[in-house]
């Protein structure tokens, strides 16, 4: 299974670009080069600002942008974004400020860099703050949407964006937000996923197939607010399904299933892939994904005993 | 333009007003409100037009003297008499911490120390580049600096050479456990700020003549950020809680009320 593949990132500075208006600042803590905001730095100096290494005022001065009428896109890496500003994002979502967060370097994504630079808790760091939206795209069209949809929607968002590899897979424009079903052979099984996790989920869809199942490829584009009801849907039928997160187990999709399941009385059995409750390590990204808990095969022998 | 007596006048008639909201609430932080009104009252007289949508900012950093921002806000007809009878209750929109979604014209969301000057860098920004000619007040308790996301914006504010946002620090000497400098020590902010870049000195927090003019050379300087370190008696007009870390963070019941309005009245009497 090979797939034509891209990285979100290397789209980040050309849809900012793309939708700018007069109101927009794109804000770095001195990664633009690694973000691709340095593609708007250099259509945009004015509306460009550096702030150095600093993430905790960076988010504080993206809010107090905001609260002059102002639309500050915050872009760092996940784990800058979200844990080393926890405090300053919260209270940018306590005044319902028009903040908004771009993460790229989600999950394991840099595998590299170790540990350190994993950023395997936003999505659950974001799901816990009142009025944040969570938008995960996972193709270049998805994230001109994602972002088109934060500037059009007054308050906080927070838009979550690969570094690796994702596939390219054919789409026809469908608005953006919700869950979104990708493929679909039959209703023995879902996997549910988020963006960035788009390649292990696929392959992962493609082993069952093989094995004979056959189910629902299904992409949560919006992890907050959580589709329940348009995700229950596309779920309820299925003898087994699993979710796929480049993310912990904990916390993120596969906690708003789990959340969402068990308020229901019958539902099918859930299995989450993802990173254990573990610190990772650094390796190749393709090599430290698979040894913690992320790639197709972990898909098929998460569902397959449930069928 | 009102003269410094008048505004004096003003804000010891907020001080009234901040023991009686927290007595009513029987919780508050009546001391770092006490210290810090007589510079809040001066900002709004001078450079402060509620009713206008665009406006100089006031950003109170060192959210929990917010009673001292409800009282200012009482005497511009924002708040009523009634409303003030609500600090810190259930569905108030006076809230324990300044909350903007609740009420906007306290401008900014803050309460969680350190914030507060990042907000303010933001708005100057914003405020720089849509030509709006309006200033950008930033208030910081001196317990409050020495949180480590002060001196990033403090860089960021040399950096972007903001002359449109001004930092006061309400240098009382005691934080909430005891004399600041003893729980850590965080003295020479007027040197500090000024190998940050910025153009900074120390006054008297307590004589409006100094206040007045402190804030006008503030307003005049075009060459980047501006520091006012202002030496304050925390609790200032009311004899037993200045200088006493206890009021920090305390209500105000009974006979100490009964006390505290005492002691106001004779102050007045003074000026």
């Amino acid at each position: 299974m090979t797939y034509e593949t891209v990285s979100l990132r290397d789209y980040v500075g050309k849809t900012l670009n793309k939708l700018y208006n007069d109101r927009m600042y794109v804000l770095d803590g001195d990664l633009s080069g690694a973000t691709r905001s340095q593609q708007f730095q250099k259509e945009h100096p004015d509306r460009f600002i550096e702030l150095g290494i600093s993430e905790t005022s960076g988010v504080s001065i993206a809010t107090g942008l905001a609260m002059e009428g102002m639309i500050p896109f915050y872009v760092n890496f996940a784990i800058f974004c979200t844990g080393s500003a926890w405090t300053q994002a919260r209270m940018a979502c306590y005044a319902q400020a028009n903040l908004k967060l771009l993460a790229t370097h989600p999950g394991m994504d840099n595998g590299p860099d170790g540990a350190s630079h994993h950023g395997n808790e936003d999505i659950a760091l974001m799901r816990v703050l009142p009025h944040m939206r969570i938008l995960v795209p996972q193709s270049p069209l998805q994230l001109e949407q994602a972002v088109r949809s934060a500037i059009e929607t007054d308050g906080p968002c927070y838009i979550r964006v690969s570094r690796d590899a994702v596939p390219v897979l054919p789409e026809t424009e469908a608005p953006f937000g919700g869950v979104r079903l990708t493929e679909e052979s039959g209703s023995d099984f879902a996997v549910i996923y988020e963006g960035t996790a788009l390649m292990a989920a696929k392959q992962g869809y493609d082993l069952l197939n093989e094995a004979g199942y056959r189910g629902r490829l299904i992409q949560v584009q919006e992890l907050k607010p959580f589709p329940d009801a348009a995700l229950m849907a596309l779920i309820r039928d299925v003898r087994g399904c699993v979710t796929v997160e480049n993310h912990t187990v904990l916390g993120g999709l596969g906690g708003a299933v789990s959340e969402m399941l068990a308020a229901c009385a019958q539902h099918p059995p859930l299995r989450r892939v993802g990173v254990p409750d573990v610190f990772t390590q650094s390796g190749p990204t393709a090599q430290v994904k698979a040894r913690y808990g992320l790639s197709g095969r972990h898909v098929l022998e998460a569902v397959r005993p449930l069928l | 333009m009102l003269t410094a007596p008048e505004i004096q006048a003003k804000a010891n008639e907020n001080r009234r007003l901040i023991i009686d909201m927290i007595h009513t609430a029987n919780a508050g932080h009546p001391g770092g409100s006490l210290s810090v009104i007589d510079m809040l009252t001066a900002i709004y007289a001078t450079d402060v037009d509620l009713t206008a949508l665009k406006r100089s900012r006031v950003i109170l950093s060192k959210g929990h003297a917010v009673p001292a921002q409800y009282a200012v806000l009482y005497q511009y007809g924002v708040l009523s008499a009634e409303e003030l009878g609500t600090l810190r209750q259930l569905d108030s929109r006076l809230q324990g911490h300044p909350c903007s979604h609740r009420l906007p014209q306290v401008d900014a969301t803050t309460g969680l120390l350190g914030q507060g000057l990042s907000l303010g860098v933001g708005m100057a920004l914003a405020k720089r580049d849509t030509k709006d000619p309006h200033n950008v007040y930033v208030i910081c308790g001196d317990g409050e600096v020495n949180e480590g996301q002060i001196w990033e914006a403090a860089t960021q504010a040399a950096h972007y050479r903001l002359s449109n946002l001004i930092l006061v620090i309400d240098e009382n000497g005691l934080s909430s456990s005891g004399v600041t400098s003893e729980v850590m020590d965080n003295r020479n902010l007027v040197r500090k700020l000024t190998a940050f870049g910025w153009q900074a000195e120390t006054i008297d927090g307590h004589n409006m003549e100094e206040i007045l003019a402190s804030l006008a050379r503030a307003r005049a300087w075009t060459e980047g950020p501006y520091g006012i370190v202002m030496r304050t008696v925390k609790g200032k007009g009311v004899s037993y809680m200045e200088n006493n870390v206890a009021y920090h963070s305390s209500g105000i019941a009974g006979e100490l009320y009964q006390r505290a309005v005492e002691d106001l009245k004779r102050g007045e009497a003074c000026v």
